[in-house]
């Protein structure tokens, strides 16, 4: 049984997204003012939140921005169990927690967000809670940190207090929102992930990378259709669709039928003596004047192997 | 449009890792298999769809390095990619191809390798501007329709762990699915760890490694290759807004799959889909979502998905068998799930489906369901 490698590769990937002027809009009013605002569909009159540029349903423009207030209705809730990673910190969100889709008072769609409660034995659809506001707003939707339950006669209560108060306030403020945006700002937001990947060589890549390791041996596969010899060895001829039969030990010396070179390190194609096909590899020469289609050339292993394609660290000039 | 159907169909061992074989290789061989039940070379085939959500593999163009394996060299070669409706889209796509004329025999392949790759992160890369700082992953998101669809719907988590049962019991029935459990009870299901209220782990689908592969063939090629061809009658795709916040009742409405059902279902001439067809492959990614997928797919009355569980109705021996494979909750590569969809409603249209064939199948359904709310349909049929 052949002994089955694996390759590793960690990648960082980072991102930046245009969000646009209605992202741009929500989050102004978000972090400065503690504020949410959704905006209104022309011709459904449903109210998003968060904000969509377009109604899916009516495919319209929407720029009628329509303030919704930071309570709601529960529609839909469940307690989170299993650690997911948290695309905002790259690590495993501590669990338990409770999410939910929230209707906040005045809007027609559900928000996505976090429940302050994480048993499920008081949560119900239809209960009602309010946003808890983190003290200093960053300008995302984290700013609130979650929303917690209110008691009907807390929230009678607290809406009696601020009835005369915060009419008056509700008006004024909102009035230079419904003109659309005549100067659109956009924001960007950026983000960043590190990706870990672990792939399987398979049966006839291993045995290729093995024997480069333990023999600093390269070989070639045969195709009994065509007869070619590929290098590096591989399970199956791409072109004539048939397993390889013999191994074929090609090389160690080849000629280089294509490079590119940035510098003293070229990216090459080399044809090994004995293979059909050319290897992928770099050609390390004291000056780049060396190079040219025809070089004859000679591999370098390197002094620790481990089963992988730079055990093969580079050609030079043979 | 021609007349189109599946001639052959070809799947590997679906497992937690196939650590002997590279991604190419994992491919060649449904492609392989599916060639040889179609009695076909790869010199037949004129073109080839792939169905991969390369994003969980990080290999991007992964077209390029899996192409030779799905037979692609010097052919018309195309990815598919949207989510779990993947390979049902790439099903769709094979059919676009070879019904408009433009080819006679299509190869499909999907396929997955969850085991090399970051699906977790994969699946948190999601909205940018809204849902990443509030992402609760795949599970999550789904707990949360489902706490809608069972309060309005009645269901109860005995009701889902019954479905996760019948497609572990299934499962034991088909060689190529990932879990084996055929002794799976109730009690087990509902005693296992909770992932996200009302969601258990064995109400979940596993992740799987493994690819699956059909070939279609116009009118006119289909018979001379193929005693018993599954007829494509109908292939009907139709998607939502994308903000789980928009998407009203998700599961209780499903209106994508209502939607696509009921135009697929109108093509077809079907009134009573409980009745008429005689299988179903639906693509059900938890327990609960199979008992919604009932409703949206008029296989009952709304409110009723509990009581045909109850009574048996979609077991193997029962009025409409659904997922006699195993299913999505037994194995999920996802990019190969929806092909194993079509490929398994394929297989008993054409009688080949083995120890899980049901009997005098002349009509099958097939769905895929991908992101929060993209549905796919597809009827097979026996006769033209
Ligand atoms: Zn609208
Ligand atoms: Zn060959």
């Amino acid at each position: 049984m052949t002994e089955l490698l694996k390759i590793s590769h960690t990648m960082t990937l980072a991102w930046r997204y245009g969000a646009s002027w209605y992202f741009a809009e929500f989050i102004r009013a978000l972090r400065d003012e503690q504020r949410l605002l959704g905006l209104r569909c022309p011709i459904c009159r449903r109210v998003y939140l968060p904000p969509r540029p377009v109604c899916g349903n009516c495919h319209a423009e929407l720029r009628e921005w329509v303030e919704v207030k930071d309570s709601g209705t529960v529609r839909a809730f469940t307690i989170v169990h299993t650690p997911i990673i948290d695309p905002t910190t790259g690590q495993p969100r501590p669990t338990p927690y409770g999410m939910a889709l929230i209707q906040l008072d005045g809007a027609d769609t559900t928000l996505n967000h976090y429940l302050a409660e994480n048993d499920p034995a008081k949560l119900q659809i239809g209960m009602r809670v309010q946003a808890v506001w983190r003290a200093e707003r960053k300008g995302t939707l984290n700013d609130i940190a979650h929303f917690a339950s209110i008691s009907p006669i807390a929230e009678r209560d607290a809406q009696a207090a601020s009835s005369q108060a915060s009419s008056s306030k509700l008006q004024s403020p909102i009035s230079n929102l419904h003109s659309p945006i005549s100067n659109p700002q956009s924001l960007f937001i950026t983000a960043g992930v590190n990706l870990s990947f672990n792939y399987a060589a398979g049966k006839a890549a291993s045995r290729f990378l093995i024997a480069l390791r333990d023999e600093k041996k390269i070989f070639g596969a045969r195709c009994p259709s065509c007869q070619r010899v590929l290098v590096p060895a591989r399970s199956f001829c791409p072109r004539c669709f048939v397993d390889t039969s013999d191994w074929v030990e090609v090389g160690p010396n080849g000629t280089l039928g294509a490079f590119a070179a940035t510098d003293n390190l070229a990216f090459a194609l080399i044809r090994l003596d004995g293979a059909d096909t050319a290897l992928v590899h770099r050609v390390n020469v004291t000056n780049a004047d060396e190079l040219r289609i025809g070089l004859r050339v000679a591999p370098v292993f390197a002094e620790t192997r481990r089963g992988h394609i730079l055990d093969l660290a580079y050609f030079q000039p043979a | 449009m021609r007349n189109t159907a599946i001639i052959g169909a070809g799947q590997t061992k679906h497992v937690k890792a196939r650590d002997d074989a590279s991604q190419a290789e994992l491919v060649r061989q449904a492609a392989t298999r599916a060639l040889a039940d179609a009695g076909i070379t790869l010199r037949d085939v004129d073109a080839v769809v792939l169905a991969n959500m390369e994003l969980f593999e990080g290999r991007a163009l992964p077209e390029m390095w899996v192409g030779e394996g799905a037979g692609g060299y010097l052919k018309p070669t195309l990815k598919i990619a949207t989510g779990g409706t993947s390979g049902t889209s790439a099903c769709i796509a094979g059919y676009h191809q070879c019904a408009s004329g433009l080819f006679d025999i299509v190869l499909v392949v999907g396929w997955e390798k969850h085991s090399e790759g970051a699906t977790q992160t994969g699946m948190a890369l999601v909205d940018p501007l809204w849902d990443r700082s509030v992402a609760s992953g795949a599970v999550g998101n789904f707990a949360l329709s489902i706490s809608q669809y069972a309060a309005e719907r009645g269901v109860t988590p005995t009701q889902a762990a019954k479905v996760a049962v019948k497609a572990r019991r299934n499962a034991a029935k088909n060689p190529y699915a990932h879990l084996q459990m055929p002794d799976l009870t109730v009690e087990q299901v509902l005693n296992s760890r909770m992932l996200a209220d009302p969601v258990h782990l064995l109400d979940m689908c596993p992740q799987s490694d493994g690819a699956c592969a059909i070939v279609y063939a116009a009118q006119g090629v289909a018979e001379k290759l193929c005693a018993r061809p599954a007829w494509v009658r109908a292939a009907v795709t139709r998607h939502d807004q994308p903000y789980i916040g928009d998407l009203d009742r998700r599961l209780v409405t499903m209106r994508t799959l209502r939607d696509a059902a009921r135009a697929a279902y109108q093509r077809v001439g079907i009134t009573e889909p409980l009745k008429q067809f005689d299988v179903a492959e639906i693509y059900e990614p938890v327990s609960y979502a199979e008992l919604a997928w009932y409703e949206a797919l008029g296989f009952c009355a709304e409110g009723d998905a509990g009581k045909l569980i109850d009574d048996g109705v979609t077991e193997m021996s029962g009025e409409l068998p659904v997922n006699p494979s195993g299913g999505v909750l037994s194995t999920n590569p996802v990019g190969a799930s929806g092909v194993i969809r079509v490929a398994e409603a394929a297989l008993q249209v054409m009688e080949r489906a083995g120890a899980h064939q049901i009997p005098d199948v002349r009509l099958a359904l097939a769905t895929g369901y991908g992101v929060y709310a993209w549905s796919d349909v597809i009827i097979l049929s026996a006769d033209k």
